[in-house]
């Protein structure tokens, strides 16, 4: 399978701006030599705490920051190419946090429309692409409705369908879900899934919520601008002790699994019958383990 | 409160009015707010309501929508008329101390409050009935000309509908914090103008700190999307005129013919003073 982002020694640091509008003092690296490559068609979450250099990275995959040293190249285009910059941006659709500070349009179509404008489509394209994006995203009832009628996880979607009417490869989100509330959640995962599922888009999902991570394909745990722990999410959520150092949850489920391998509750266990393996993700899996009869 | 103001918010419903071409509507209005001043007599003012009520209805949006969203100018109509009654001079009605009320004032008065009431819903209906990106895509193809002596046209409209978008985005946020800073104590209902005004300090402070944030982050989003002005930009819906633009400006036309024609009527001053004149 071909890759969609690659980095090597990506490497980011915020510098101080001057009066003068220059670049001063260096202030702060918030990525430290990133390491990674993702395939398409993958489902990728990046998890890390406040500050660990996650949503700058997720900036650079969009080129809207260019790596200081290092690089990253996303669907083969290195993003520190000024001439190809509109196209990484076209590639690579970005989705925020805050769904109101993302919208430009006060009609949902027009807002959709927004994206293939800018790339110059034909008119009668852009129609039939915004008329998919909605679909794709299950808003195409909402098309000429105003966003501020809208639920954040409706205005979420409309985001996405806004990225998916320039036909992206690639979806960024950061932190897209941490301002709704779970029904929303709900529905944007859905969403996500289905697009990765059925249309190969890759998607790079940055993420608090340890049930959305446990989701993806492949994890990568970013702390303080260093890949720290990567691999599928029953690798990563197994390491309890690792993630609790980076300041990091694990999914309520599989800490209490975790607990479970304790020699004494072992002991208990055994003597009931019951075997708990220590890298359980979901509830379901739990269920399972639990009345293997179900 | 503040959640009722509806200048410059869309309206959505399917009619004629909704489905003309903005530009027709810029012109429309536009025409509508000279022939206003043009206008001397209150009937002409009368006759120009009239057809006001006609263009709303043919909206459907109702009546008392729009009359709720005026609410933000009852406060200056109300200084007009006070203003006008008092400050004009001529036969005196009534004389209370210092304050003497006019013919002349109590007439300036109506014909102001006319006017402005009109002109409100005038406008108000443009933005009603246009989405804010159709009216400054309107606005952009009709100044368009002014783009060869280096008027950012395109820019100017942007900026437009991205502030139009966002008042009510803001409204919601004042409401919020102003419940918030109620909530610890925060009085912004007694007290003299000054104090009320102070007190509205700790209510703007964060509302403009929270308007530069979301302002870079709408701006992030839109590089993100591939905006770069209007460089190889294309629209989903091409402004084009149909059969009912031309009709429309038909109608402007002879409508702001007729309503000009009024200066010519027989002055309805005389009726006017007609009526006063039994009271005195």
């Amino acid at each position: 399978m071909k890759e969609m982002v690659k980095s090597e020694g990506l490497t980011f640091t915020y510098m101080e701006e001057t009066e003068e509008g220059q670049t001063g003092a260096e202030m702060k690296k918030a990525l430290d030599g990133v390491d990674l490559s993702i395939r398409k068609g993958q489902m990728i979450v990046i998890l890390g705490h406040n500050g660990s250099g996650k949503s700058t990275f997720a900036k650079m995959l969009n080129a809207l920051l260019k790596p200081t040293s290092g690089s990253l190249w996303v669907d083969g285009i290195d993003t520190s190419d000024d001439e190809m910059l509109w196209n990484v941006r076209q590639s690579a659709g970005m989705i925020f946090q805050n769904p109101d500070n993302q919208m430009i349009a006060s009609i949902v179509e027009e807002d959709v429309a927004f994206g293939p404008e800018n790339l110059g489509v034909d008119p009668p394209l852009i129609r039939q692409r915004v008329d998919e994006a909605l679909e794709a995203v299950g808003m195409a009832a909402y098309a000429k409705a105003s966003p501020a009628h809208l639920s954040g996880g409706q205005k979420q979607r409309i985001a996405i369908a806004g990225i998916l009417a320039m036909k992206p490869d690639l979806i960024v989100l950061d932190e897209p879900t941490a301002m709704l509330d779970p029904r929303g959640r709900a529905e944007v995962m859905k969403t996500l899934q289905k697009l990765n599922k059925e249309d190969n888009i890759t998607i790079v999902h940055i993420t608090h919520y340890m049930e959305e991570a446990a989701m993806a394909d492949y994890l990568y745990v970013i702390d303080q601008g260093k890949v720290a722990l990567s691999g599928t999410p029953r690798e990563v959520f197994s390491q309890v002790e690792r993630m609790k150092e980076l300041g990091l949850d694990v999914p309520p489920v599989t800490e209490l699994a975790y607990r479970l391998q304790d020699p004494v509750m072992q002991e208990k266990l055994k003597a009931r019958g019951i075997e708990i393996p220590g890298d359980i993700l979901t509830v379901e899996e739990m269920v399972e383990a639990l009345c293997p009869s179900n | 409160m503040l959640r009722d103001i509806t200048i410059g918010q869309y309206y959505s419903a399917d009619s004629v009015i909704h489905r003309l071409d903005p530009r027709t509507k810029l012109i429309g209005t536009f025409c509508f707010i000279v022939i206003l001043f043009l206008i001397k007599g209150v009937y002409g003012l009368l006759i120009a309501g009239l057809l006001l009520l006609l263009i709303v209805k043919a909206t459907k949006i109702p009546l008392w929508y729009i009359v709720r969203g005026q609410k933000s100018i009852y406060i200056l109509l109300m200084f007009t008329v006070v203003l006008n009654m008092l400050m004009v001079k001529g036969d005196v009605l009534v004389k209370i101390g210092f304050i003497t009320i006019t013919r002349e004032g109590i007439y300036t008065a109506v014909f102001m409050a006319m006017r402005l009431i009109l002109l409100v819903i005038g406008c108000s209906l443009m933005t009603l009935t246009t989405t804010p990106l159709q009216l400054t895509d309107g606005l952009e193809r009709l100044l368009r000309p002014l783009k060869k002596i280096k008027v950012p046209v395109h820019d100017i409209s942007m900026m437009m509908s991205i502030a139009l978008r966002f008042i009510p985005i803001l409204m919601e946020e004042t409401d919020k914090i102003m419940k918030a800073q109620s909530a610890r104590g925060a009085d912004f209902e007694s007290g003299s103008i000054l104090q009320r005004a102070k007190a509205l300090i700790p209510v703007l402070v964060p509302l403009v700190i929270s308007a530069f944030r979301r302002a870079d982050e709408l701006a992030t989003a839109m590089e993100a999307r591939c905006y770069r002005g209007d460089e190889g930009r294309t629209r989903m819906k091409e402004l084009k005129y149909q059969k009912r633009d031309h009709i429309a400006k038909l109608v402007i036309l002879v409508g702001c013919a007729g309503l000009y024609m009024t200066r010519f009527l027989p002055s309805i001053t005389q009726t006017f003073y007609a009526i006063t004149g039994l009271f005195s």
